[in-house]
């Protein structure tokens, strides 16, 4: 059920679309570009999203939870976590050009081509081990949930 | 005669292909082998000169592919050792195999029966058997394993009753390695249970050499192509003669029939009445290059390079903090499962991929087994003939990079 508590809604505390599409385009090679995932992986509040059975998202690899809140102005916050460190980061990444947008901005938003833009496209294959695809199913079916 | 890995190396042309810029360290064997050149030649001469639908055409093409189809069940019966060559059964690999026999034995099981499996069990040889026991009211027992990874011999001797029917357990476990002592292990089975049948799960058995279906004295050997370097999509159902005989049909259809008319079918003799339609006639070929190819090595080095591989392993593992093997039975092989402190499995696999060095991670198609050792999966580097000490040692400097970076 989504959530319309506004006063339980986490701060957003990770950098903005803008800058990690920088940071990003500005770092060719693999390693830094996954230190810095990683990076942003550990700016993620532990207590971002409770690791219950509600808010889990089923066939990733790595557990991953979600849990998607609608603000007073009816925009959408999304708060995700996982275990694997790597998702974790690239979920802050995946989701920061969405965060705070009205449910239909989210619905027409092309995931594909913002991780393109990122560097990042071979994150999204539909393959039964990919987390982050069923992320973008998941952030566009709550979407809908609440136009 | 020790095993010339290099030489062994030209005939596989995917390990000279890189990956991310880096040359391929292949590490994922016990998921699949790769494959020699014989048998890429095999698959395109196959279809290149003698494509042809098998046992029925009148013409040349047809006689041809029956042949080669034919003559590869008996280079597989010889592999193994098969009383007969008609103890051959080809399937589409392991999992169809493993279902001809439950799904047969479901309709003969009824309550108050009992099976018994192990912890050991890939999902495969579990949920075959745990269905098995629902449909008929079977019982079905789970042997233990200790913390290493070695089933409990007396816990399992224990599980043998008179009403044991059915036993069914893998060779050597995908997930960690371990080689169960099948030939003892039976011969408890004998011994306690003389009604009882015995399927070994052969899959990552088979491509360590010297499976002798007689001396292991098993009713089913079952097992995939592609983990003893044939292609995909085709395997074997091995079972003596006498239990397949009358076997329950799984597939009904063409080329297992005797006569048809519209309201009834009889069956034709083995081993054409488990293999219904069309079969993967140019699979069955392939695989048998493979086979053909295979038995060239000498056995004993090959047994003796994957043991030093696995060693090696084991002692550069041991350098690296914080990580942790699992399954450390005193007789393994081939693979070498472990968790680094902190970090998930999907995050190494993913950092060592990188770096070119491909591991599975996951489950292995093991639940259970994984909740039994206490932990969410495990990286999973698997080791095959051609690999080499270096790139064993490749694989913990990955190793070492994806844990600084995940520090």
């Amino acid at each position: 059920m989504p959530n319309t508590n506004a006063q339980n809604i986490h701060r957003i505390e990770t950098p903005p679309a803008a800058e990690i599409l920088t940071t990003l385009q500005q770092t060719p090679n693999w390693e830094q570009r996954y230190r810095y995932v990683l990076q942003l992986a550990k700016q993620v509040p532990d207590d971002v999203v409770a690791r219950i059975q509600a808010f889990a998202v089923s066939g990733c690899e790595a557990p991953v939870w979600l849990k998607v809140e609608q603000t007073t102005e009816n925009t959408l916050r999304f708060h995700a976590d996982s275990s694997s460190r790597l998702i974790r980061g690239l979920l802050v990444i995946l989701l920061a050009p969405v965060q705070n947008q009205p449910p239909a901005y989210i619905l027409t938003f092309n995931f594909n081509e913002w991780l393109q833009s990122c560097g990042l496209q071979q994150q999204l294959t539909p393959s039964r081990a990919n987390g982050l695809y069923h992320i973008c199913q998941h952030a566009k079916a709550t979407a809908k949930s609440f136009t | 005669m020790s095993l010339d890995v290099q030489a062994l190396r030209q005939e596989f042309p995917i390990l000279s292909r890189e990956v991310h810029g880096k040359p391929l360290v292949y590490l994922d064997n016990a998921a699949t082998t790769q494959k020699p050149q014989a048998v890429i030649d095999a698959l395109v001469n196959y279809y290149s000169q003698s494509n042809s639908n098998v046992h029925r055409g009148a013409h040349f093409l047809s006689d041809e592919a029956t042949r080669l189809y034919e003559d590869s069940r008996t280079v597989m019966a010889n592999f193994i050792n098969a009383n007969a060559r008609e103890e051959v059964i080809w399937t589409s690999g392991t999992t169809e195999g493993i279902n001809i026999v439950s799904k047969g034995m479901a309709q003969r099981l009824k309550a108050g029966d009992e099976v018994v499996v192990t912890e050991l069990e890939h999902h495969a040889n579990l949920v075959t058997w745990q269905q098995a026991c629902k449909i008929s009211g079977a019982t079905l027992h789970v042997a233990p394993i200790d913390d290493n990874g070695t089933l409990d011999r007396e816990a399992f001797t224990q599980l043998l009753s008179k009403n044991t029917v059915f036993v069914a357990m893998p060779h050597i476990s995908n997930a960690l390695g371990t080689v169960n002592p099948i030939v003892d292990l039976i011969r408890q089975v004998r011994t306690h249970s003389p009604n009882a049948l015995v399927l070994i799960d052969g899959a990552q058995g088979i491509a360590h050499g010297n499976v002798d279906v007689q001396a292991i004295d098993c009713d089913f050997y079952v097992f995939s192509g592609h983990k003893v370097f044939g292609p995909t999509g085709v395997g074997v159902l091995w079972g003596k003669q006498a239990v397949l005989e009358d076997w329950p049909v799984w597939l009904t259809g063409g080329e297992m029939i005797a006569s048809v008319s519209y309201q009834d079918a009889t069956w034709g003799a083995l081993p054409n009445r488990l293999e219904a339609g069309t079969p993967n006639i140019a699979g069955v070929i392939g695989l048998a290059a493979a086979i053909r190819w295979f038995q060239q090595l000498d056995m004993s080095a090959v047994q003796a390079h994957e043991k030093a591989l696995l060693q090696r392993a084991v002692e550069l593992g041991g350098g690296i903090e914080g990580l942790r093997l699992v399954g450390n039975a005193k007789d393994k092989i081939g693979v070498y499962s472990f968790v680094l402190e902190g970090s998930h499995p999907a995050d190494v696999g993913f950092l060592l991929d990188r770096q070119g060095i491909a591991i599975r991670t996951g489950d292995h198609c093991a639940q259970p087994l994984m909740e039994r050792l206490g932990v969410p999966g495990t990286a999973r580097a698997s080791f095959s003939i051609y690999n080499t000490l270096e790139e064993v040692e490749q694989l913990f400097v990955g190793l070492k990079k994806a844990q600084m970076m995940l520090a």
